[in-house]
Protein backbone atom coordinates (compact mmCIF):
# COMPACT_ATOMS: atom_id res chain seq x y z
CA UNK A 1 0.00 0.00 0.00
CA UNK A 2 1.10 3.50 -0.94
CA UNK A 3 1.66 5.69 1.59
CA UNK A 4 -1.04 8.46 2.25
CA UNK A 5 -0.19 11.74 1.72
CA UNK A 6 -1.18 14.40 4.21
CA UNK A 7 -4.00 16.27 3.31
CA UNK A 8 -4.64 18.94 5.63
CA UNK A 9 -1.27 20.76 5.82
CA UNK A 10 -0.46 21.38 2.47
CA UNK A 11 -4.10 22.62 1.89
CA UNK A 12 -3.87 25.30 5.05
CA UNK A 13 -0.35 25.94 3.37
CA UNK A 14 -0.78 26.77 0.01
CA UNK A 15 -3.76 28.92 1.21
CA UNK A 16 -2.03 30.64 4.09
CA UNK A 17 0.73 31.23 1.40
CA UNK A 18 -1.20 32.48 -1.28
CA UNK A 19 -3.11 34.88 1.46
CA UNK A 20 0.00 36.75 2.39
CA UNK A 21 1.31 36.68 -0.72
CA UNK A 22 -2.44 37.98 -2.66
CA UNK A 23 -2.15 40.31 0.33
CA UNK A 24 1.11 41.80 -0.10
CA UNK A 25 0.23 42.40 -3.85
CA UNK A 26 -2.95 44.52 -2.85
CA UNK A 27 -0.93 46.17 -0.86
CA UNK A 28 2.31 47.58 -3.54
CA UNK A 29 -0.55 47.86 -5.93
CA UNK A 30 -2.76 50.09 -4.01
CA UNK A 31 0.36 51.71 -3.27
CA UNK A 32 1.10 52.50 -6.55
CA UNK A 33 -1.80 53.04 -8.14
CA UNK A 34 -2.74 56.63 -8.66
CA UNK A 35 0.81 56.67 -9.83
CA UNK A 36 0.48 54.09 -12.42
CA UNK A 37 -2.88 56.04 -13.72
CA UNK A 38 -0.65 59.31 -14.09
CA UNK A 39 1.85 57.00 -16.05
CA UNK A 40 -0.63 56.11 -18.60
CA UNK A 41 -2.94 59.31 -19.04
CA UNK A 42 0.42 60.81 -19.59
CA UNK A 43 1.27 57.92 -21.97
CA UNK A 44 -1.68 58.86 -24.18
CA UNK A 45 -1.11 62.37 -23.99
CA UNK A 46 2.35 61.75 -25.35
CA UNK A 47 0.96 59.43 -28.11
CA UNK A 48 -1.93 62.04 -29.15
CA UNK A 49 1.11 64.49 -29.32
CA UNK A 50 3.07 62.84 -31.37
CA UNK A 51 0.71 61.79 -33.91
CA UNK A 52 0.19 65.06 -34.32
CA UNK A 53 4.07 65.72 -34.61
CA UNK A 54 4.26 67.92 -31.50
CA UNK A 55 7.50 66.89 -29.77
CA UNK A 56 7.39 65.68 -26.30
CA UNK A 57 11.59 64.19 -25.97
CA UNK A 58 12.46 64.89 -22.54
CA UNK A 59 9.57 67.47 -21.59
CA UNK A 60 8.21 66.68 -18.25
CA UNK A 61 4.86 65.57 -17.17
CA UNK A 62 3.40 69.08 -16.41
CA UNK A 63 5.10 70.39 -19.76
CA UNK A 64 3.36 67.57 -21.80
CA UNK A 65 0.39 68.31 -20.06
CA UNK A 66 0.37 71.82 -20.91
CA UNK A 67 1.17 71.20 -24.59
CA UNK A 68 -1.79 68.83 -24.52
CA UNK A 69 -3.88 71.16 -23.38
CA UNK A 70 -2.75 73.95 -25.47
CA UNK A 71 -3.11 71.61 -28.76
CA UNK A 72 -5.99 69.29 -28.32
CA UNK A 73 -9.61 68.80 -27.28
CA UNK A 74 -11.39 66.33 -26.55
CA UNK A 75 -14.93 65.73 -28.48
CA UNK A 76 -17.54 63.08 -29.03
CA UNK A 77 -19.14 61.72 -32.31
CA UNK A 78 -21.62 59.00 -32.39
CA UNK A 79 -19.99 57.64 -29.26
CA UNK A 80 -16.79 57.74 -30.55
CA UNK A 81 -13.80 59.67 -28.06
CA UNK A 82 -12.15 61.64 -31.18
CA UNK A 83 -9.68 65.04 -30.90
CA UNK A 84 -9.54 68.41 -32.25
CA UNK A 85 -6.07 69.37 -32.92
CA UNK A 86 -5.62 73.14 -32.52
CA UNK A 87 -2.79 75.48 -33.10
CA UNK A 88 -3.29 78.83 -31.80
CA UNK A 89 -6.86 78.76 -31.45
CA UNK A 90 -7.66 77.47 -35.37
CA UNK A 91 -8.64 73.89 -36.08
CA UNK A 92 -5.92 71.88 -37.50
CA UNK A 93 -6.93 68.38 -38.01
CA UNK A 94 -8.48 65.69 -35.75
CA UNK A 95 -7.34 62.73 -34.01
CA UNK A 96 -9.33 59.75 -34.28
CA UNK A 97 -8.38 56.40 -32.38
CA UNK A 98 -8.45 52.89 -34.46
CA UNK A 99 -8.28 49.45 -33.63
CA UNK A 100 -7.44 46.67 -35.92
CA UNK A 101 -6.65 42.84 -35.84
CA UNK A 102 -2.84 41.79 -35.87
CA UNK A 103 -0.95 38.93 -35.77
CA UNK A 104 -1.86 37.88 -32.07
CA UNK A 105 -4.36 40.51 -30.68
CA UNK A 106 -5.66 43.85 -31.54
CA UNK A 107 -3.75 46.81 -32.38
CA UNK A 108 -5.32 50.16 -30.88
CA UNK A 109 -3.91 53.67 -31.78
CA UNK A 110 -4.94 56.92 -33.04
CA UNK A 111 -4.55 58.57 -36.76
CA UNK A 112 -4.33 62.12 -37.12
CA UNK A 113 -5.41 64.05 -40.69
CA UNK A 114 -5.40 67.36 -41.30
CA UNK A 115 -9.05 69.07 -41.44
CA UNK A 116 -9.95 68.68 -45.45
CA UNK A 117 -8.95 64.98 -44.71
CA UNK A 118 -5.99 65.10 -47.57
CA UNK A 119 -3.28 64.32 -45.62
CA UNK A 120 -2.26 62.20 -42.75
CA UNK A 121 -0.66 63.95 -39.92
CA UNK A 122 0.62 61.07 -38.22
CA UNK A 123 -0.41 57.70 -36.49
CA UNK A 124 0.47 56.32 -33.45
CA UNK A 125 -0.02 53.03 -31.60
CA UNK A 126 -1.21 52.84 -28.24
CA UNK A 127 -1.14 49.14 -27.04
CA UNK A 128 -0.61 45.83 -29.40
CA UNK A 129 0.36 42.53 -28.73
CA UNK A 130 2.74 41.98 -31.45
CA UNK A 131 6.01 39.68 -31.47
CA UNK A 132 8.86 42.00 -29.76
CA UNK A 133 11.67 42.59 -32.18
CA UNK A 134 9.22 41.55 -35.32
CA UNK A 135 5.40 43.07 -35.47
CA UNK A 136 6.24 44.91 -32.13
CA UNK A 137 8.56 46.47 -34.68
CA UNK A 138 5.74 48.71 -35.26
CA UNK A 139 6.16 51.42 -32.16
CA UNK A 140 9.76 51.87 -33.31
CA UNK A 141 10.44 55.60 -35.47
CA UNK A 142 11.43 54.49 -38.91
CA UNK A 143 8.20 52.96 -39.15
CA UNK A 144 5.85 55.41 -37.92
CA UNK A 145 7.97 57.86 -39.08
CA UNK A 146 6.88 56.99 -42.85
CA UNK A 147 2.97 57.92 -42.64
CA UNK A 148 3.45 61.99 -41.74
CA UNK A 149 2.06 63.60 -44.49
CA UNK A 150 0.88 60.36 -46.42
CA UNK A 151 -1.24 61.52 -49.40
CA UNK A 152 -4.71 60.20 -48.36
CA UNK A 153 -6.53 62.52 -50.95
CA UNK A 154 -7.11 58.83 -53.46
CA UNK A 155 -10.16 56.95 -52.98
CA UNK A 156 -8.50 53.39 -52.20
CA UNK A 157 -5.44 51.77 -51.11
CA UNK A 158 -4.06 54.81 -49.43
CA UNK A 159 -1.56 52.42 -47.22
CA UNK A 160 1.04 50.27 -49.72
CA UNK A 161 4.28 48.79 -49.36
CA UNK A 162 6.60 49.28 -51.58
CA UNK A 163 8.89 46.91 -53.59
CA UNK A 164 12.01 47.52 -55.15
CA UNK A 165 12.29 51.53 -55.88
CA UNK A 166 8.81 52.26 -56.50
CA UNK A 167 7.08 54.78 -54.53
CA UNK A 168 5.19 53.05 -51.01
CA UNK A 169 6.23 52.50 -47.61
CA UNK A 170 8.99 49.88 -45.64
CA UNK A 171 7.06 47.19 -44.45
CA UNK A 172 8.69 45.42 -41.20
CA UNK A 173 11.35 42.56 -42.67
CA UNK A 174 10.36 39.35 -40.89
CA UNK A 175 6.82 40.80 -39.84
CA UNK A 176 4.89 39.91 -43.21
CA UNK A 177 1.14 39.49 -41.40
CA UNK A 178 1.47 42.35 -38.67
CA UNK A 179 2.87 44.66 -41.78
CA UNK A 180 -0.17 43.92 -44.17
CA UNK A 181 -2.60 43.90 -41.45
CA UNK A 182 -1.48 47.16 -40.36
CA UNK A 183 -1.68 48.14 -43.83
CA UNK A 184 -5.62 46.41 -44.19
CA UNK A 185 -6.85 48.16 -40.87
CA UNK A 186 -5.41 51.14 -41.82
CA UNK A 187 -6.73 51.95 -44.93
CA UNK A 188 -9.95 50.59 -43.85
CA UNK A 189 -10.18 53.37 -41.09
CA UNK A 190 -9.05 56.24 -42.93
CA UNK A 191 -11.81 55.49 -45.29
CA UNK A 192 -14.00 55.88 -42.51
CA UNK A 193 -12.47 58.72 -41.29
CA UNK A 194 -12.87 60.59 -44.48
CA UNK A 195 -16.63 59.68 -44.83
CA UNK A 196 -17.03 61.07 -40.91
CA UNK A 197 -15.08 63.94 -41.83
CA UNK A 198 -16.77 64.27 -45.12
CA UNK A 199 -20.74 63.83 -43.60
CA UNK A 200 -20.39 64.95 -39.69
CA UNK A 201 -17.62 67.28 -39.58
CA UNK A 202 -18.06 69.61 -42.41
CA UNK A 203 -21.70 70.66 -42.90
CA UNK B 1 33.82 33.79 0.42
CA UNK B 2 35.47 31.11 -1.55
CA UNK B 3 32.17 29.28 -1.54
CA UNK B 4 30.70 31.86 -3.16
CA UNK B 5 33.54 32.17 -5.70
CA UNK B 6 33.17 28.50 -7.03
CA UNK B 7 29.00 29.14 -7.34
CA UNK B 8 29.77 32.16 -9.56
CA UNK B 9 32.27 30.35 -11.69
CA UNK B 10 29.98 26.74 -11.85
CA UNK B 11 27.41 28.68 -12.89
CA UNK B 12 28.39 31.03 -15.59
CA UNK B 13 31.19 29.02 -16.73
CA UNK B 14 31.12 25.11 -16.05
CA UNK B 15 27.62 24.27 -15.97
CA UNK B 16 26.03 27.87 -17.88
CA UNK B 17 22.17 27.33 -18.12
CA UNK B 18 21.88 28.12 -21.74
CA UNK B 19 25.04 26.62 -22.87
CA UNK B 20 25.06 23.47 -21.34
CA UNK B 21 21.49 22.73 -20.40
CA UNK B 22 19.80 24.80 -22.83
CA UNK B 23 17.50 26.51 -20.70
CA UNK B 24 15.79 29.57 -20.94
CA UNK B 25 16.12 29.85 -24.50
CA UNK B 26 12.89 31.26 -25.48
CA UNK B 27 13.59 34.36 -23.88
CA UNK B 28 17.20 34.36 -25.07
CA UNK B 29 15.83 34.35 -28.96
CA UNK B 30 12.77 36.86 -28.64
CA UNK B 31 14.86 40.02 -26.45
CA UNK B 32 18.31 39.71 -27.77
CA UNK B 33 17.91 42.07 -30.71
CA UNK B 34 18.51 44.80 -29.15
CA UNK B 35 20.96 45.69 -25.89
CA UNK B 36 18.51 47.63 -23.45
CA UNK B 37 15.44 45.17 -24.08
CA UNK B 38 18.33 42.36 -22.95
CA UNK B 39 19.66 44.35 -20.41
CA UNK B 40 16.40 45.20 -18.16
CA UNK B 41 15.43 41.15 -19.19
CA UNK B 42 18.68 40.09 -17.33
CA UNK B 43 18.11 42.58 -14.35
CA UNK B 44 14.03 41.13 -13.70
CA UNK B 45 15.53 37.47 -14.02
CA UNK B 46 18.40 37.73 -11.72
CA UNK B 47 15.91 39.55 -9.17
CA UNK B 48 13.39 36.79 -9.91
CA UNK B 49 15.53 34.03 -9.15
CA UNK B 50 17.33 35.02 -6.21
CA UNK B 51 14.69 36.22 -4.56
CA UNK B 52 12.22 32.79 -5.36
CA UNK B 53 15.67 30.84 -4.02
CA UNK B 54 15.48 32.37 -1.22
CA UNK B 55 12.04 32.07 -0.42
CA UNK B 56 11.63 28.64 -1.43
CA UNK B 57 14.11 27.55 0.76
CA UNK B 58 12.91 29.56 3.75
CA UNK B 59 9.94 27.77 2.93
CA UNK B 60 11.42 24.31 2.50
CA UNK B 61 10.75 22.83 6.00
CA UNK B 62 7.04 23.40 5.66
CA UNK B 63 6.82 22.59 1.65
CA UNK B 64 5.21 19.29 1.97
CA UNK B 65 7.59 17.62 -1.32
CA UNK B 66 3.71 16.86 -3.35
CA UNK B 67 2.90 20.44 -3.51
CA UNK B 68 6.58 22.14 -3.40
CA UNK B 69 5.89 22.97 -7.46
CA UNK B 70 2.56 24.54 -6.84
CA UNK B 71 4.59 26.97 -4.09
CA UNK B 72 7.32 27.21 -6.44
CA UNK B 73 5.18 28.88 -9.07
CA UNK B 74 2.95 31.05 -6.74
CA UNK B 75 6.04 32.21 -5.53
CA UNK B 76 7.67 33.10 -9.14
CA UNK B 77 4.35 34.46 -10.30
CA UNK B 78 4.27 36.69 -7.27
CA UNK B 79 7.54 37.98 -7.57
CA UNK B 80 7.44 38.71 -11.35
CA UNK B 81 3.89 40.88 -10.62
CA UNK B 82 5.75 42.82 -8.37
CA UNK B 83 8.53 43.59 -11.36
CA UNK B 84 5.35 44.82 -13.64
CA UNK B 85 4.30 47.13 -11.49
CA UNK B 86 7.90 48.23 -10.42
CA UNK B 87 8.66 48.82 -13.80
CA UNK B 88 5.24 50.46 -14.74
CA UNK B 89 5.85 52.79 -12.03
CA UNK B 90 9.63 53.60 -12.62
CA UNK B 91 9.73 53.06 -15.83
CA UNK B 92 7.03 53.44 -18.06
CA UNK B 93 8.19 53.42 -21.19
CA UNK B 94 10.69 50.25 -20.96
CA UNK B 95 7.80 48.80 -19.18
CA UNK B 96 5.89 49.37 -22.35
CA UNK B 97 8.39 48.30 -25.08
CA UNK B 98 9.23 45.44 -22.81
CA UNK B 99 5.39 44.40 -22.31
CA UNK B 100 5.18 41.08 -22.82
CA UNK B 101 8.60 39.80 -22.06
CA UNK B 102 7.75 40.87 -18.23
CA UNK B 103 5.12 38.32 -17.90
CA UNK B 104 7.67 35.73 -19.83
CA UNK B 105 9.81 35.49 -16.75
CA UNK B 106 7.14 33.40 -15.34
CA UNK B 107 7.95 30.86 -17.83
CA UNK B 108 11.85 30.74 -17.79
CA UNK B 109 12.41 27.23 -16.77
CA UNK B 110 16.12 28.71 -15.33
CA UNK B 111 14.42 29.73 -12.28
CA UNK B 112 11.97 26.99 -11.63
CA UNK B 113 14.99 24.39 -12.04
CA UNK B 114 17.13 25.82 -9.41
CA UNK B 115 14.04 26.25 -7.25
CA UNK B 116 13.84 22.65 -7.94
CA UNK B 117 17.65 21.33 -8.00
CA UNK B 118 19.26 23.82 -5.09
CA UNK B 119 16.93 26.10 -3.42
CA UNK B 120 14.89 22.69 -2.01
CA UNK B 121 18.23 21.69 -0.52
CA UNK B 122 20.42 24.45 0.79
CA UNK B 123 20.23 27.17 2.81
CA UNK B 124 18.47 30.85 2.15
CA UNK B 125 21.55 32.48 1.80
CA UNK B 126 23.50 30.21 0.07
CA UNK B 127 20.11 29.79 -2.61
CA UNK B 128 20.17 33.33 -2.90
CA UNK B 129 23.79 33.41 -4.27
CA UNK B 130 23.21 30.41 -6.77
CA UNK B 131 20.21 32.69 -7.56
CA UNK B 132 22.13 35.71 -8.47
CA UNK B 133 24.52 33.18 -10.02
CA UNK B 134 21.95 31.88 -12.13
CA UNK B 135 20.63 34.81 -13.17
CA UNK B 136 24.15 36.37 -13.88
CA UNK B 137 25.09 33.53 -16.03
CA UNK B 138 21.83 33.90 -18.41
CA UNK B 139 22.68 37.42 -18.30
CA UNK B 140 26.42 36.96 -19.71
CA UNK B 141 25.16 34.78 -22.42
CA UNK B 142 21.83 37.41 -23.13
CA UNK B 143 24.20 40.18 -23.34
CA UNK B 144 26.70 38.56 -25.51
CA UNK B 145 24.44 37.37 -28.29
CA UNK B 146 22.32 40.94 -28.03
CA UNK B 147 25.58 42.45 -28.53
CA UNK B 148 26.62 40.76 -31.65
CA UNK B 149 22.76 40.73 -33.04
CA UNK B 150 22.38 44.48 -32.30
CA UNK B 151 25.00 45.61 -34.12
CA UNK B 152 25.35 43.36 -37.05
CA UNK B 153 21.72 43.66 -37.53
CA UNK B 154 20.91 47.02 -36.82
CA UNK B 155 24.60 48.69 -36.89
CA UNK B 156 23.98 50.14 -33.29
CA UNK B 157 23.86 49.24 -29.69
CA UNK B 158 21.97 50.59 -26.75
CA UNK B 159 20.34 52.48 -29.54
CA UNK B 160 23.39 54.48 -30.67
CA UNK B 161 24.65 54.04 -34.07
CA UNK B 162 27.99 52.51 -34.37
CA UNK B 163 28.70 51.47 -37.79
CA UNK B 164 27.27 54.39 -39.30
CA UNK B 165 24.92 54.86 -42.29
CA UNK B 166 27.48 52.93 -44.69
CA UNK B 167 26.61 49.96 -42.58
CA UNK B 168 24.98 47.37 -44.41
CA UNK B 169 22.30 45.84 -41.32
CA UNK B 170 22.73 42.19 -41.50
CA UNK B 171 18.74 41.55 -41.73
CA UNK B 172 18.80 37.77 -40.70
CA UNK B 173 20.54 38.42 -37.44
CA UNK B 174 17.60 40.93 -35.85
CA UNK B 175 15.16 38.21 -37.29
CA UNK B 176 14.71 34.38 -34.65
CA UNK B 177 17.12 32.92 -36.99
CA UNK B 178 20.06 35.35 -36.15
CA UNK B 179 19.61 34.34 -32.60
CA UNK B 180 19.58 30.78 -33.05
CA UNK B 181 22.99 31.13 -35.28
CA UNK B 182 24.56 33.31 -32.53
CA UNK B 183 23.36 30.65 -29.62
CA UNK B 184 24.75 27.81 -31.90
CA UNK B 185 28.04 29.63 -32.38
CA UNK B 186 28.01 30.14 -28.20
CA UNK B 187 27.26 26.36 -27.83
CA UNK B 188 29.86 25.33 -29.68
CA UNK B 189 32.48 27.28 -28.58
CA UNK B 190 31.36 26.26 -25.17
CA UNK B 191 32.06 22.79 -25.89
CA UNK B 192 35.62 23.26 -27.58
CA UNK B 193 36.65 25.16 -24.93
CA UNK B 194 35.50 22.94 -22.22
CA UNK B 195 36.94 19.74 -24.44
CA UNK B 196 40.22 21.67 -24.22
CA UNK B 197 40.20 21.62 -20.94
CA UNK B 198 39.38 18.15 -20.49
CA UNK B 199 42.13 17.28 -22.64
CA UNK B 200 44.64 19.45 -20.20
CA UNK B 201 43.76 17.76 -17.32
CA UNK B 202 45.39 14.38 -16.38
CA UNK B 203 42.22 11.82 -16.11
CA UNK B 204 40.03 12.32 -19.06
CA UNK B 205 40.52 10.50 -22.54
Amino acid sequence: MTKKRPILHPVVFIMLLSAVLAFSLAVIQNVSKDQIEVNYYNDIQKSLLYAIDIDTEGKTKSEINTLFKEHLSEAKLGGINYYNYYENGIIQGYCFPFIGDGLWGSISGYIAVDVEGNNLLGIVFTSHSETPGLGGRIDELWYKEQFRGLDISGIDNFVIYRLDDEPGLDAITGATTTSNSVKNFLNKSILELKDIIKEDLHE
Amino acid sequence: MNNTLTIFKERIVDNNPILSKTLGICSALAVTNSMENALVMSLGLIFVTSFAEMTVSMLRYHTDKHIRMMVQVLIIAWLVIIVDIVLKLYLPDISKALGPYVGLIITNCIIMGRCESYAQNNRPVSSFIDGIASGVAYSVILLIIAFFRELLGSGSLFGFSILGSKWNNWTAMTMPAGAFFMIGLLIWASNEYKKKKKKGGKLYD
